[in-house]
């Protein structure tokens, strides 16, 4: 119960690919900001694991680079807890 | 993107009324009602009500500029509407308690404002205060954006 709480309070750092796939797709966090609908500094706090993005931009992140959410966000750490 | 594209002409005209009015309203005021002040507690009051309103008008003049060039380009639209929109500023938001920030600084520093009319000292330290509180609220935002 305590560690879904910390997932709803967005706490636990998820480790994501987003930087990886950013560069395949040649893509600037700003760029890739603009396609999602959030900001640069976002982007930023994610991809640097400061900040787990909500369920919606997850997905909207996965759906731009046509993978599921599991494929570009790392969910082991939660699993582990 | 539409519906937030009228939203913002809606924003930009209702603004540039806002200005209009304040500077007439003022150059008005200081042409006929100011020079007739005699009161220095009633100077004080006005000098600091319009020190803050003349603030929130460049404020808004600013807002306006950035509102009206971001109509002329989609791109730049996107970019206000995320930045609106971003979940992530809103947690910061919510964090920091801003809204409860502005409205405590706020309501102390206008309670210090009318207060100038029975005690200049309290009406110093309320104005303090409430400053203080602002700066407060500034702070904990900048802090809780560096955590997120």
């Amino acid at each position: 119960m305590q560690s879904w709480l910390y997932i709803i309070n967005k706490e636990v750092a998820i480790k994501t690919k987003i930087r990886e796939l950013r560069k395949q797709h040649k893509l600037t966090q700003e760029e890739l900001a603009l396609e999602v609908g959030t900001t640069r500094q976002t982007i930023t706090s994610i991809e640097v694991e400061k900040y787990t993005a909500s369920l919606v931009l997850a997905y909207r992140i996965a759906r731009y680079f046509g993978l599921s959410i599991e494929e570009v966000f790392d969910f082991s750490e939660v699993e582990n807890e | 993107m539409e519906k937030y594209r009228q939203e913002i002409q809606n924003q930009v005209r209702t603004g540039g009324i806002i200005i209009a009015l304040t500077i007439a309203l003022f150059s008005t005021l200081h042409v006929f009602l100011y020079p007739k002040i005699t009161n220095p507690a009633t100077t004080t009051l006005v000098g600091y009500v319009e020190g803050v309103i003349m603030g929130l008008v460049a404020v808004l003049i600013i807002q306006m500029f950035v509102r009206g060039k971001a109509l002329k380009d989609e791109t730049a639209l996107r970019k206000l509407y995320n930045e609106e929109h971003d979940e992530r500023a809103q947690l910061i938001r919510q964090k920091a308690g801003e809204p409860l920030m502005a409205i405590t600084g706020a309501i102390i520093t206008t309670a210090g404002a009318v207060c100038v009319y029975f005690n200049t000292t309290v009406s110093y330290t309320l104005m303090g205060a409430g400053l203080f509180v602002i700066l407060v609220g500034i702070l904990v935002k900048f802090w809780v954006s560096r955590k997120y």
